[in-house]
């Protein structure tokens, strides 16, 4: 309760407010897609290095019948897409760049999940391909994150794992979770940006093959593109301007002491280099059609993949999204600030995908969304809090080192944007404003 | 020492069957009732339904596939799935089951057990246990279809279970379900030496060196589903072997 | 479409919702009693039953049942008592304290004391031999099984009443018996698959 005290101001909550502020630039109007459990405050991909805690968010759009572009997209791959056709043009590719002297041919992002599993393993076993898989560490494994990880690398796979700097990255998770409220963001962009400056180091690898362009927050720009746009990895202007954890690379210089060398793995690559390097960044799942729990039981039975050990909190599966402890904050988040938590995400995946209808889907969101996740709650924290033994220098530039319950709590609450959530005074809790039907 | 019973489970979402994995996914294998009904003219010792997503939607559709079922098939029917109530028990022996099985809230409700089986009898009432390993010969009881630890070890409850009245355990490996690599006879072991009851093994058949081994262990029943909806064996081929 | 209709008793015990199926499926109309004129008038009666014998024998007596049936088995109407009905039709049970049954055929309910590794209740599938002395032919082939779950067993007075068992090991378990027209299955007809139904059909089809 000590972290209401400190909202400046609960009007802005109260429950009778005609037109309650929507923030992030977010349409003030909740609606939820007929089809799937999305709303229309559901953000799409952004260019994550340009991102500020006052960036206008680009959202999902309901067409005129209110269904999603993500719903729209799911339809067109069921009933349009020529998939035979696109298979030879995979083959293809495959046939244009496939090693002839045992080096590897083309680069597979991933972790050991299940969707990375297969992509290495159709482009081995099925397509002739060679190769290296790259992984950015997650922030704390999970035991059977690591566990699908080293399986995967025993299917028979070269792997290139990357770990940043530990005190980097989580000096740079707690501003990101402090600014944008979005402790994900850093990974993302390493996770992103990092494989294909590897690649144009290494020098003979021109091919990249990323997994499923729509279970990347449903873009629609990405629908009909066999390639990852280059503005999502690249970029033209000043490296100093770019920005990471809602900072610019300036600042983070300035404030916290960091340098080029120690944010170079988070920052995409130069635009020139890009096109020097001559690198193709493809999507896998615009060749193949993507099923992602199909991917679960390929996976299980090829590989071995293990599930957590209990459901995901804030969601009803066990299967997708399990490697890092620190995931389950980041959906979350996505709660706080959108309306949209986990059991959202997963339902939505499966109605496109028909393994559950629509109605189904709204009973798991009632269950299960926002869900509190108490499982690594402990480690998260610590691993958030800016300890003496690490940050000695830098502890003096937060207000609030250590990463506490009161603490969370209290930021969660600046991050709820009042069109979405209203505070019962009477029973002292958060409620949605908008709740899924 | 008679034989060991070969009872096939069906997992069902809404009117099909479907395959898990470790417990999770709902791969879709086709129609319940022709394939329950081919299970019966191959000589299934008992049939095994379990409502996949009961516990989820508060309620269970599999009334409707053994209802029908029922008037064809003349083996033991045993329901499952989100079954929390004495009523819900009753609303599923009135459409055919001979034996309901309850998971969650057996673990759940502290007398659920003792009433169920004072209202309709030890030999009706199945408890599943869905056990998840922990380190060597140690394993917990997972509740609502695999997905939360009720933190109950499960070789307690197996013996808890039984003296409230449960008049046998279908025990489940979760770890093991749907991969084929064998049954967990360890879990087997473990829980057989404390508890008198019958006990049904799962999760896991994948080859015919699990039924020697069952049968050297003297297990009372198979329960068994994927080795036999993708028809990597038939039931008749399994019962030669027994 | 034979015309014959089936009485079964419904006195609160037994999944009769099957075995009304089962007399359905091999041709049969059923009906279901619970008084004393209805059980007079019957031409062919099923007492089935599951659980304690002490209870079933105590919700016989709730509704009255229990001089209608020793009348109307004096009768000479076929009547088929399954599993613990088929229990009923001894003369006492030794399951909690001494309780007493119809007496129909002489014996005794006892507690099944199997060798390891058998457990009781015995829940599974067994073949039935049929006793040499026995004139009733039931038709049983060697490959049949029957579906059993039971802790107790009739203990016959007289071999020849113990018309089926099955057999532990060297000891003997009464399956069927059989007296006149009284007639008891331990299994559950109606829950052993075809070879079930054919062996109810057997007594269904009594005149």
């Amino acid at each position: 309760m000590n972290s209401l005290l400190k909202l400046k101001s609960l009007n802005k909550y109260k429950f009778e407010n005609k037109k309650p502020k929507a923030l992030y630039g977010l349409p003030p109007l909740v609606k939820f897609c007929k089809k799937c459990t999305y709303s229309n405050q559901k953000p799409i991909s952004e260019k994550e290095f340009e991102h500020k805690a006052e960036t206008k968010k680009t959202v999902l759009g309901l067409n005129h019948k209110g269904i999603c572009s993500a719903c729209i997209i799911a339809e067109k791959k069921n009933k349009i897409i020529d998939w035979k056709k696109r298979y030879s043009e995979l083959k293809k590719i495959c046939d244009k760049y496939r090693s002839r002297n045992g080096s590897y041919d083309c680069l597979v992002p991933g972790s050991g999940g299940k969707d990375s599993f297969v992509q290495a393993y159709r482009l081995k076993y099925e397509f002739g391909m060679n190769p290296l898989t790259i992984t950015w560490a997650p922030h704390i494994y999970t035991d059977w994150g690591w566990q699908n990880f080293q399986s995967w690398i025993h299917s028979g796979f070269d792997n290139y794992l990357f770990t940043p700097n530990g005190k980097i990255h989580r000096l740079l998770t707690r501003l990101a979770i402090d600014n944008i409220f979005h402790p994900f963001q850093p990974f993302i962009m390493g996770q992103n940006h990092f494989p294909i400056k590897f690649a144009a180091k290494l020098k003979n690898i021109k091919l990249i093959f990323y997994g499923d362009p729509n279970s990347e927050y449903g873009n629609p720009d990405n629908f009909n593109s066999s390639s990852k746009p280059q503005y999502y990895f690249s970029y033209k202007k000043k490296e100093d301007d770019l920005k990471i954890s809602g900072l610019s690379v300036r600042e983070l210089k300035k404030k916290y002491n960091l340098t080029s060398g120690d944010l170079e793995p988070y920052l995409p690559i130069n635009q020139n280099e890009l096109n020097k390097s001559k690198i193709e960044v493809k999507y896998l799942g615009y060749y193949l059609k993507w099923h992602p729990q199909s991917c679960y039981y390929f996976a299980s039975e090829k590989g071995n993949f293990t599930t957590s050990s209990q459901r995901n909190a804030g969601t009803y599966q066990k299967y997708a999204g399990i490697d890092d402890k620190v995931d389950d904050f980041h959906y979350y988040t996505t709660f706080i600030k959108f309306g949209i938590g986990r059991a959202s995400y997963d339902a939505a995946i499966d109605i496109r995908n028909g393994e559950i209808t629509r109605a189904e889907g709204v009973n798991l969101v009632k269950k299960f969304d926002g869900e509190y996740p108490e499982r690594f709650q402990r480690e998260v924290f610590k691993y958030l809090s800016i300890d003496k033994l690490n940050f000695n220098k830098l502890r003096g530039k937060f207000k609030h080192p250590e990463f506490n319950f009161d603490y969370f709590q209290n930021l969660t609450n600046r991050f709820r944007s009042p069109h979405i959530w209203y505070y019962d005074t009477k029973k002292r809790n958060w409620s949605l404003r908008n709740k899924i039907s | 020492m008679s034989k060991i019973r070969i009872i096939p489970r069906m997992d069902i979402k809404n009117s099909n069957l479907v395959k898990t994995i470790k417990l999770d996914g709902l791969r879709v294998i086709g129609d319940p009732n022709k394939i329950a009904i081919n299970y019966y003219n191959n000589l299934a010792d008992e049939l095994l339904f379990l409502d996949t997503v009961a516990s989820l939607y508060g309620r269970n559709n599999v009334s409707q596939i053994i209802s029908e079922l029922s008037k064809n098939v003349f083996i033991p029917i045993t329901v499952g799935g989100g079954i929390r109530s004495l009523n819900d028990a009753l609303s599923m022996f009135k459409s055919g089951a001979d034996k309901i099985a309850v998971n969650t809230a057996a673990i759940k409700k502290k007398n659920f057990l003792n009433n169920l089986s004072k209202e309709f009898g030890s030999q009706s009432i199945v408890t599943s246990i869905d056990a998840k390993k922990i380190e060597n010969k140690k394993w917990r009881a997972f509740i609502n279809n695999g997905r939360e630890d009720s933190g109950l070890d499960v070789i307690e409850w197996s013996k808890r279970a039984a003296d409230k009245g449960a008049g046998e355990i279908l025990l489940t490996s979760i770890d093991n379900e749907g991969t084929y690599k064998g049954l967990d006879f360890d879990l087997f072991n473990s829980v057989s030496a404390q508890v008198k009851i019958p006990i049904i093994l799962g999760g896991g058949f994948g080859s015919l060196e699990d039924l020697a081994k069952a049968k050297k262990m003297n297990v009372d029943a198979l329960s068994i589903s994927g080795a036999l909806h993708y028809k990597k064996f038939s039931i008749k081929n399994i019962k030669k072997k027994l | 479409m034979k015309k014959k209709i089936i009485s079964i008793i419904d006195y609160g015990v037994g999944n009769i919702l099957s075995l009304s199926r089962a007399v359905e499926f091999n041709g049969y109309k059923v009906r279901f009693v619970n008084n004393p004129e209805d059980i007079l008038c019957s031409n062919t009666i099923i007492l089935p039953g599951v659980g304690a014998f002490k209870r079933g024998m105590e919700k016989i007596k709730e509704k009255n049942l229990y001089e209608a049936i020793i009348e109307t088995s004096n009768k000479g109407t076929p009547i088929l008592g399954i599993c613990l009905g088929m229990q009923m039709l001894a003369g006492e049970s030794q399951e909690f304290g001494k309780s007493k049954g119809f007496n129909l055929i002489d014996g005794k309910i006892k507690l099944m004391r199997l060798n390891k590794p058998n457990k009781t209740p015995f829940i599974g599938w067994k073949k039935i031999l049929v006793n040499k002395t026995t004139n009733v032919d039931f038709s049983i082939n060697k490959n049949d099984s029957f579906y059993f779950i039971h802790s107790y067993h009739f203990e016959c007075e007289r071999k020849k009443d113990m018309t089926g068992f099955v057999t532990y090991g060297d000891k003997k378990i009464t399956a069927i018996v059989c007296k006149d027209n009284i007639y008891g299955y331990q299994f559950h007809p109606e829950k052993s698959g075809k070879s079930g139904l054919k062996i109810l059909k057997y007594f269904l089809d009594l005149k």
